[in-house]
C-alpha cells in the first residue's frame, strides 16, 4: 500500500514538473515551430514570468527570516476582500507576470526583430543573462542568491499538503489544454497562417503584403507571455525560487530539447516531447553510477538535439506538410489539426 | 512677404561665412578621413577621457582583455562572412580550447568521469614529461602553457573540421536555413558543454600557477604582466589573421567567397575548401583565446564560454558583421566598456554592459561602426 | 562564311531548374574568332543556356562538346575548375566583380586556378585596360559600371580562354555606357578569344556579331549572320522592339 502511495506520489510530481515544461514547450512552438524566430533565452522569460508572480504573493518581508527584498505584494491579503472562497490573488499574478513578460519581449523583439535571425538570438541569450544577473545582484528586488521562499501556494488551505500535488498536476493538465486550445486556435487561425508562411519564405510573405515584423513580434510577445504563465505555474508549484534555477540548462536547453524531440510545428508534439525527456531526465537517476550524473544528461541535451536536427527534423510528430499546390503563400500550409 | 529683400538684408559676412561652410563639405571631409586615422584619433581621445576620470589604470586593462575578446570575435565574424550563420557554439569552442590544455599543463588532472568509481588522477603530459615548471619570469604560468596552445588549437580545429563534415554540410546539402544552422550550432554547444563537463566536472579549476606582484607602469597603470602577455599574444596572432587575409590565396579566397559567393564559384574556387578553412583560423583562434582567458581570469569552468558569447557578439556586431577588422576594434571597445563600467557600477553587470551596447548599436546603427553585411 | 575550326558545339540540349525545363532541344555553335550573339525574349532560356554551357546547371539530355587539343570532347560533366583549365571562362550577368578586393586582386581571382604567369597576364591586362591600371589597389566597388564590365571581362581573360560566356553585358548599365561596353567586348575579342553572349540590347550586339540566334521558348527560331538577323523584317518585328 505504501509503496504504491509512493509510486502515485513520484507520478504526481513527475506530472507537476513535466507539465510546467510543457507550458514552456508550447509556448517554445509558437516562437520557433511557428514562426521560425530563434529564441535561446527561454529563461528570460521563466524568471521574469517567475520572479513577478513571486514578489507579486509573497507576504512582506521578514529580516529574522534572512528576507532582505523590499517590498512583497502580498496579494492574498490584499485581495481578502474579494473573499470568494477562490484565490483570485493567483490569477492576478499570473496577470502581472503575462504583462511583465509581454512589455520586455516586446522592448527586445522591437529593437533586434526587424534584424537577421541570428541577431535576435543572441539578444535574447543576452536578455537571459541579464535577468539572471539583475535578480541575483539587486537583492531589495528578490532577495538575490537566498532566494525567495514562503511563495502562497495556489488554493493551499483546501488540500491536505500530502496530496497538494495530485491537486496541482490536475490543475496543470487542465492548464496545458486551455493553452493547447488557445494556441491551436491562434495557429489555424490567418494570422498563424501567415506565421506559417513567414517561416517557410519571409520574402515571400513580405512581399504579398504582410507586415512580416509586426506579426513577428506578436507571435514573441504571445510566446512569451505563454513561458510567463510557465513562470508563475512554476512558482507556486515549487515554492522556492533563486537565480541558479534559471541556469541556462534547466530553463533553457532542456526545453529546446523537448520541443525538437516531441516535434516543432506541432503543439501536440510540443506537449509530449516535454512529458518523454522529461521521463528519460528523471528516470536516468535510477541508473547506477556515472549514468546518473547529470553533467552526462547535459551531454545527451545535446546531442539529442543535433541528431534530431541532423536525422529527425520533424521530431516524433511533425507537422503535417502540405506540397506546394497554390501561389497563394496563406495557404500553403494546411491547418495542423 | 518680399523674400528678395529679406535676403539681400542678411549681412554679407554671414552670406561669406556660410559659403565658406558649405564648400568645407563637411561630411565628405569626415567621410574621406582614412579609418585607421579616425581609429588612432578615438583611441587617442578615449585615452585622455579614461586619464581625466582616472580610470586609466582600467582602461589598459580593458584593451588587454578586449584583445582577448577580438581572437573569437574575428573568428565568429569570419564564420559569419563565408558562412553565414551565427556560430553558436563559438563559446564552447573556447572552453573547449582551455579544457584541451589541462591535460597537457596541468601538475594534477583528476576526471570526474572514472572518479565515480574512485578517485582517478594523472599527470599531465608535460609535467609527466619533466616540463612542470610554473613562474615563468614575471609571469604566474609556465612556459609548458605556450607549448599547449599550437597543440589545443590543432585539435580544435581538426574537431570543428569534423563538426563541418559531419553536421554542418549536411544541413547546407539539405538547404536548410541559416537559422536551422545556427540552431545545430546550438545543439552542438550544449553537446561540447555538456561533454567537457562530464569528464572533468564542474569545480572551479585553473592551470598551475604561482602568483606574482603587479607591473608598475606609472600613471597609475598596474597590470599583471600575465596580462600584458596574453594581450601580445592575442594582438600576433590577429595581425597573423590580417597577413593570412590580405596576403595569401587562402585568405583572398575567404575574401572573394565572402563578396560573392556566386562569383567565387565560376572562377574555379572552391567554396567547400574555402569553408573548411574558415572553421580552421576560426577554430584555432577560439582555441587559443579559450586557454589565454582562463590564464588571464586564473580559473575556468565549462561555462565559461557561454558567458563569454555576449561579449563576443557584441563585438562582432558593434564592428560590422563580417568584418573581421571592425571585430578587432568592436572586442577593444567592448572590453574597454565593460572594464570601466566597474569603476562606477556593480562589476557583476559587466555583460549587461556590453549587452547594453550590442543593443544600442542594433537599434542605431545595425551595420556596425565599420559595415558589415546585412 | 568561315573556314575555321568549330570551339563549341551545343547539340540538342535540355536543361533548367530541378523539375522546371526550360531548355527544350537547343542547338548553337561557336567557331574560332566568332563573337555570338543570342537573342530572344525575356524568359525564352537564353541565361539558362549559358548557365548550362559553363556547367552551373546539367543537361538533362543532349551534349555539349568543346575542342580540347584538336578533338571536341564532350564536356557537360566537366566541374568549373575544369572547364576554367580547358579554356572556358564566365561573366555571370550582375555582381561579377568581387567589391571588396582591389582591382588587381580581382584580377589574381581570375588565375585563381592556375597561379604561374598571373604577373605577366596582369600586366597584359592592365595594358589592354590602363584605367585597371591606374586604379589597381583600389577596391572594386569604386569603380563606374563601365569600368566594372571591364574589369570583369578582364578577369575573366585571366587565364587566356578560348572563349568567352558572356550573359547580358549591357545589362543595367546606363545607355551612353552601352556602347563603350561593346567596345569593350570587341578590345577583347581582338585579343584572340572568341565570344558568346546573350543580350537584350539586341540590335547593338548582333551589329558587332558574326552571327547570332534567336531563342524563343526554351528552342531555336533562327539563326543567321548578325546584319541578315538585323534585316529580317519578321525577327525585327517579334524580337527587336519593331524596328
Amino acid at each position: 500500500m505504501d509503496s504504491i502511495l509512493s509510486i502515485f506520489n513520484y507520478l504526481s510530481t513527475y506530472i507537476v514538473i513535466a507539465g510546467i515544461y510543457a507550458i514552456f514547450s508550447l509556448g517554445l512552438n509558437i516562437h520557433w515551430g511557428f514562426t521560425g524566430i530563434f529564441n535561446i533565452g527561454i529563461s528570460a522569460f521563466f524568471a521574469l514570468g517567475a520572479y513577478t508572480a513571486a514578489i507579486l504573493t509573497s507576504a512582506s518581508p521578514s529580516p529574522e527570516m534572512f528576507e532582505d527584498f523590499i517590498w512583497g505584494g502580498n496579494l492574498p491579503e490584499s485581495l481578502g476582500f474579494f473573499n470568494l472562497g477562490i484565490d483570485l490573488w493567483y490569477f492576478v499574478g499570473m496577470f502581472g507576470a503575462i504583462i511583465v513578460c509581454g512589455i520586455s519581449a516586446a522592448i527586445i523583439g522591437w529593437i533586434t526583430l526587424r534584424l537577421r535571425d541570428d541577431y535576435f538570438a543572441i539578444a535574447t541569450l543576452g536578455l537571459a543573462e541579464t535577468v539572471r544577473f539583475i535578480f541575483l545582484n539587486e537583492k531589495w528586488l528578490a532577495n538575490g542568491s537566498r532566494g525567495m521562499y514562503r511563495i502562497p501556494k495556489f488554493l493551499g488551505e483546501w488540500f491536505p499538503p500530502a496530496y497538494y500535488n495530485y491537486f496541482y498536476g490536475i490543475f496543470i493538465l487542465l492548464l496545458i489544454f486551455i493553452l493547447y486550445k488557445i494556441v491551436q486556435k491562434a495557429i489555424n487561425s490567418p494570422w498563424g497562417r501567415v506565421l506559417k508562411a513567414i517561416r517557410e519564405d519571409e520574402i515571400a510573405t513580405s512581399a504579398s503584403g504582410k507586415n512580416v515584423f509586426l506579426f513577428k513580434l506578436q507571435s514573441f510577445i504571445l510566446g512569451a507571455c505563454i513561458m510567463g504563465i510557465g513562470g508563475v505555474v512554476y512558482t507556486h508549484g515549487i515554492r522556492y525560487l533563486d537565480p541558479l534555477t534559471f541556469d541556462p540548462l534547466m530553463a533553457t536547453f532542456i526545453i529546446w530539447a523537448m520541443l525538437m524531440v516531441g516535434g516543432s510545428g506541432n503543439n501536440k508534439g510540443a506537449i509530449i516531447g516535454a512529458f518523454i525527456v522529461w521521463a528519460i531526465w528523471t528516470w536516468t537517476d535510477f541508473l547506477p553510477g556515472f549514468l546518473s550524473d547529470p553533467n552526462l544528461k547535459f551531454l545527451m541535451i545535446g546531442l539529442l538535439i543535433t541528431l534530431v536536427i541532423l536525422f529527425k527534423p520533424e521530431g516524433i510528430i511533425g507537422e503535417k506538410k502540405v506540397k506546394l499546390s497554390s501561389k497563394d503563400i496563406d495557404k500553403e500550409l494546411e491547418p495542423t489539426e | 512677404m518680399n523674400l528678395a529683400n529679406r535676403i539681400n538684408s542678411i549681412p554679407a559676412y554671414f552670406k561669406i561665412l556660410l559659403g565658406f561652410i558649405k564648400n568645407m563639405n563637411l561630411a565628405n571631409r569626415i567621410n574621406s578621413i582614412p579609418a585607421y586615422f579616425k581609429i588612432l584619433l578615438g583611441f587617442i581621445i578615449t585615452l585622455s577621457i579614461a586619464f581625466i576620470l582616472g580610470v586609466q589604470d582600467l582602461y589598459v586593462h580593458g584593451m588587454l582583455i578586449g584583445s582577448l575578446f577580438a581572437l573569437g570575435a574575428i573568428g565568429i565574424t569570419l564564420l559569419y562572412a563565408i558562412v553565414n550563420f551565427a556560430h553558436v557554439a563559438h563559446g564552447d569552442f573556447m572552453t573547449l580550447g582551455a579544457f584541451l590544455a589541462f591535460p597537457l599543463v596541468a601538475s594534477v588532472v583528476d576526471v570526474e568521469y572514472v572518479s565515480y568509481a574512485d578517485d582517478f588522477a594523472f599527470t599531465g603530459l608535460f609535467p609527466a614529461l619533466g616540463l612542470d615548471q610554473v613562474g615563468l619570469g614575471p609571469f604566474t604560468f609556465g612556459f609548458t602553457i605556450l607549448l599547449a596552445i599550437p597543440i589545443s588549437m590543432f585539435i580544435l580545429a581538426i574537431i570543428a573540421i569534423g563538426l563541418e563534415k559531419f553536421v554542418y554540410r549536411k544541413l547546407r546539402l539539405r538547404g536548410s536555413s541559416d537559422v536551422m544552422i545556427a540552431m545545430a550550432s546550438f545543439g552542438v554547444a550544449i553537446l561540447l558543454r555538456g561533454a567537457i563537463s562530464t569528464i572533468f566536472g564542474t569545480q572551479l579549476r585553473s592551470y598551475d600557477r604561482i602568483s606574482k606582484p603587479f607591473l608598475k607602469i606609472g600613471w597609475g597603470i598596474d597590470v599583471p604582466p600575465d596580462l600584458l602577455f596574453l594581450g601580445i599574444v592575442a594582438v600576433t596572432l590577429c595581425l597573423l589573421t590580417h597577413y593570412i587575409l590580405q596576403y595569401t590565396k587562402i585568405g583572398k579566397s575567404m575574401r572573394a567567397t565572402s563578396d560573392n559567393p556566386d562569383l567565387a564559384m565560376v572562377t574555379g574556387i572552391n567554396i567547400n575548401k574555402v569553408i573548411m578553412n574558415t572553421w580552421i583560423i576560426a577554430a584555432g583562434l577560439a582555441a587559443c583565446a579559450g586557454i589565454l582567458i582562463a590564464v588571464g581570469s586564473a580559473q575556468m569552468v565549462p561555462q565559461m564560454g557561454w558567458k563569454l558569447l555576449i561579449p563576443i557578439f557584441a563585438a562582432v556586431v558593434l564592428g560590422g558583421v563580417g568584418n573581421a577588422y571592425g571585430a578587432f576594434i568592436g572586442a577593444l571597445i567592448i572590453g574597454v566598456a565593460m572594464e570601466v563600467s566597474t569603476e562606477y557600477m556593480n562589476p557583476a553587470y559587466k555583460l549587461g554592459v556590453a549587452f547594453t551596447i550590442m543593443l544600442l548599436v542594433l537599434t542605431i546603427k545595425p551595420r556596425g561602426l565599420f559595415g558589415g553585411k546585412d | 562564311m568561315n573556314n575555321s575550326n568549330k570551339i563549341l558545339e551545343v547539340n540538342n540540349v535540355f536543361s533548367g531548374y530541378g523539375e522546371i525545363e526550360i531548355l527544350h532541344g537547343v542547338s548553337i555553335d561557336v567557331y574560332e574568332n566568332e563573337i555570338i550573339t543570342i537573342i530572344g525574349p525575356n524568359g525564352c532560356g537564353k541565361s539558362t543556356l549559358m548557365k548550362t554551357i559553363f556547367g552551373l546547371l546539367r543537361p538533362t539530355s543532349g551534349s555539349i562538346e568543346f575542342m580540347i587539343n584538336n578533338n571536341m570532347t564532350p564536356i557537360h560533366n566537366y566541374d568549373t575548375e575544369n572547364l576554367i583549365k580547358i579554356g572556358l571562362s564566365y561573366v555571370p550577368q550582375s555582381d561579377n566583380v568581387f567589391p571588396s578586393l582591389s582591382i588587381r586582386e580581382n584580377l589574381e581571382m581570375g588565375a585563381f586556378i592556375k597561379q604561374e604567369g598571373m604577373e605577366e597576364s596582369i600586366e597584359s591586362m592592365y595594358e589592354l585596360f590602363p584605367i585597371l591600371k591606374d586604379k589597381k589597389d583600389d577596391p572594386a566597388n569604386q569603380l563606374s559600371g563601365g569600368q566594372r564590365q571591364m574589369l570583369a571581362f578582364a578577369r575573366a581573360m585571366m587565364l587566356k580562354p578560348k572563349l568567352i560566356i558572356l550573359d547580358e553585358p549591357s545589362a543595367g548599365l546606363a545607355p551612353n555606357l552601352v556602347t563603350s561596353v561593346f567596345d569593350t567586348i570587341k578590345t577583347i575579342h581582338e585579343a584572340g578569344v572568341s565570344i558568346l553572349m546573350v543580350e537584350q540590347n539586341a540590335k547593338a550586339a548582333l551589329e558587332r556579331s558574326n552571327r547570332g540566334y534567336v531563342l524563343a521558348t526554351g528552342e531555336n527560331k533562327a539563326t543567321d549572320t548578325g546584319n541578315k538577323l538585323l534585316n529580317n523584317k519578321e525577327i525585327a518585328s517579334l524580337y527587336l522592339g519593331g524596328k
